[in-house]
């Protein structure tokens, strides 16, 4: 059981680039905690920092109160599972999950007795005898977490666990796994850059880019009020729309609507500030003809609509300038930005709405729900509603 | 209809072997089978007029001479000797250019020097080294010694050379090998517990196995077969004579045809012995893997 504490930690590699910025991160004990981002945002380096297969250029690591910045990964007493789990070709299931406990001489009764005991668990008892050639990817992913329940850590270090299965499986794994760190109660640390997996997964989440934290807080909170643009175009699926948009005379325009702001409504802007970014996350649009104040209502002639089942989701194009911060920040993210000063946008409808391609429908969008950022530094700008 | 396919495809990979296959019967069936041919007869060109078939009578005459076996134990002596030090020089050599960061290039090539170099040169460079008169290992090492007089000192210069020579093939083939080694693999074993010692031994050997065997397979085969280097050195004298020296002998400098012939085959039989042992052991690793 360990609590685990970055304090300044960063990382300049040999090249010089910097894989990770002065960062200060608490993860507590028995927490799920979640490193988010894309590829290259220093989430991997992050957490091989915390192992000790990677060493900072500064800063201090702490498990447990204990400052373990100048020990080997082996004197850490963590256990990581990679994505190509690692586990070793010319070790049979058993073999691999004893491994750790034969280094760290634990007795071959208490071995034998701890991995019947993961095995049991994760339900690899038939396969304790194969090699891993003659697993399936779902069940070399279980040895790979054998190997590291049978040690007991402090912590458990997952570095994308679950991106070599197929959608299927990975959904199954995740419960699974969700439910053995809560039966074990041993502090997770975990390595996605899937932003379902985290939000599903995390008691709390890290969001990172570029080497720096974005945001820290649990899903409810990222998703509930993002910090900057790129966290609120990361989670959430689909992701949010966003949208340039002006403030003017105390009315919100935003490209296909606009709405008058409440008497009392601040925000941090600097002074003779206008342009905006709003973002609308696709459930937020109501198929409503609504006359309310302070509420958007427009009329969108459907691109693409898809019917799931549970969901109806109607895809339609706004006018707008698609270049600038917004259009490289779309890219980085691998929205779909528009182009031609066209941006798609789409919306999460009830699947009872009988609606067709090429069709006109009435929207509308409650003012509270528009979240605001700074077009310059994307800083998320939306009052807070006391 | 796939099993139609299968025997056109069948047909037309043996076409396309055809010329390959042709060419190979040509330079190493046709050699092999007139060896085998030429080691059933008398045959001795200084006396060409006595040429008379005798069966198996030159395989006697090689099999029950004390020289044969003799210089089949020299050339196991090399043989091991060699290829045993050469494999723990090379695998450390081989750690060394895996781990270097700067200048790899530089620090692959100048490794790979001695092996560039023509056996019979680097032949002679040794025995001038350890020349007792003009050589300078004797005054570095404050000694007089006459090495390539004496039989174990000259099997020493013989096997030192053969290391220095070709250690860096062996290097080279192993380094392949690790290079196969995954470092996630290596990395998992380092958080597991594994000191570098046991990630070598536990997990990086075990894994390299197969570059090994195959590195093992080529310079023993090689060593075995060995002829310049000693017939440079001692010209086989002070007991130092392999059986590639004695074929030669046989056949070149006394011009038995039949008795030299024999010897070749027997080394031919001996390399193939050598060559299906480690196949064995490869295929057995491979049908493991397989199993796996």
């Amino acid at each position: 059981m360990a609590e685990i504490v970055l304090e300044q930690v960063n990382k300049r590699f040999a090249d010089g680039t910097e894989g990770l910025r002065p960062t200060d991160l608490t993860i507590r004990d028995g927490e799920l905690f979640i490193l988010v981002g894309p590829s290259g945002c220093g989430k991997s380096t992050l957490l091989k920092i915390i192992v000790g297969l990677e060493r900072p250029t500064s800063g201090e690591v702490r498990v447990g109160g204990e400052s373990v910045t100048e020990r080997d990964p082996k004197d850490r007493n963590m256990a990581m599972v990679f994505q190509s789990y690692a586990i070793y070709p010319h070790m049979t299931v058993r073999e691999n999950m004893a491994f750790p406990l034969k280094l760290a001489g634990v007795n071959n009764t208490e071995i034998a007795a701890r991995v019947e005991e993961a095995a049991t668990i994760l339900e690899l008892g038939e396969l304790l005898e194969r090699k891993p050639a003659a697993l399936s990817g779902g069940q070399r992913q279980r040895v790979a977490m054998g190997r590291a329940i049978v040690r007991q850590p402090a912590a458990f270090l997952l570095d994308e666990p679950l991106s070599n299965l197929d959608a299927k499986l990975r959904v199954q794994m995740r419960t699974e796994l969700a439910r053995l760190q809560r039966r074990l109660g041993t502090t997770m640390v975990y390595v996605t850059h899937d932003q379902t997996e985290a939000m599903t997964l995390g008691h709390r989440i890290a969001v990172l880019r570029k080497g720096e934290i974005q945001q820290t807080g649990t899903p409810r909170e990222l998703y509930g009020r993002p910090a900057n643009l790129f966290v609120a175009g990361f989670v959430g699926s689909p992701a949010m729309n966003l949208l340039p948009a002006k403030i003017e005379e105390n009315r919100l325009i935003l490209p296909m609507s606009e709405v008058a702001l409440p008497e009392d409504f601040s925000y941090s802007l600097p002074r003779g500030k206008r342009e905006v970014i709003a973002g609308i996350r696709p459930e937020n649009f109501c198929h409503a003809n609504r006359s309310d104040a302070g509420v958007f209502k427009f009329q969108a002639r459907l691109e693409v609509v898809e019917w799931l089942g549970a969901d109806l989701f109607v895809h339609f194009d706004v006018r707008a300038n698609t270049g600038g911060r917004l259009g490289a920040l779309q890219r980085e993210l691998e929205l779909d930005a528009g182009h031609d000063g066209r941006l798609r946008v789409v919306a999460r409808l009830g699947a009872d709405i009988r609606a067709q391609e090429g069709e006109t429908i009435d929207l509308s969008v409650e003012r509270g729900d528009v979240h605001l950022f700074d077009s310059e530094t994307g800083e998320n700008i939306t009052p807070v509603v006391s | 209809m796939s099993r139609v396919r299968d025997h056109s495809e069948e047909r037309l990979a043996w076409l396309l072997c055809t010329p390959a296959a042709l060419a190979m019967l040509l330079v190493t069936a046709y050699p092999i089978t007139y060896a085998v041919w030429l080691s059933l007869f008398r045959y001795d060109l200084r006396f060409p007029d006595e040429r008379a078939f005798v069966g198996l009578a030159n395989y006697a005459g090689v099999l029950t001479s004390g020289v044969w076996w003799e210089s089949l134990a020299n050339t196991l002596i090399i043989t091991i000797g060699s290829v045993s030090i050469e494999l723990v020089l090379g695998m450390l050599l081989a750690l060394l250019m895996h781990r270097v960061l700067f200048l790899r290039g530089t620090v692959r090539a100048s490794i790979l020097v001695p092996y560039a170099i023509i056996t019979i040169v680097a032949a002679l460079a040794w025995k001038f080294a350890f020349d007792p008169v003009t050589g300078f290992i004797n005054p570095w090492l404050g000694l007089e010694t006459a090495w390539l007089t004496e039989r174990w000192s000259a099997f020493l210069v013989i096997i030192l050379t053969e290391v220095w020579k070709t250690t860096p093939f062996m290097a080279l083939l192993l380094l392949a090998g690790l290079t196969l080694v995954p470092q996630d693999l290596l990395d998992a074993a380092r958080v597991d517990g594994a000191s570098a010692r046991q990630r070598f031994f536990r997990v990086t050997l075990p894994l390299m196995r197969n570059a090994v065997m195959v590195a093992l397979l080529f310079r023993t085969l090689d060593a075995f077969r060995i002829f310049d280097t000693v017939f440079v050195q001692t010209r086989g004298a002070q007991g130092t004579e392999t059986i590639s020296i004695v074929g030669y002998h046989a056949l070149v400098s006394r011009l038995n045809l039949g008795l030299g012939s024999a010897v070749s085959v027997l080394i031919f039989l001996c390399v193939v012995a050598i060559a299906m042992l480690f196949v064995k052991g490869l295929g057995a690793s491979f049908a493991a893997e397989d199993k796996a």
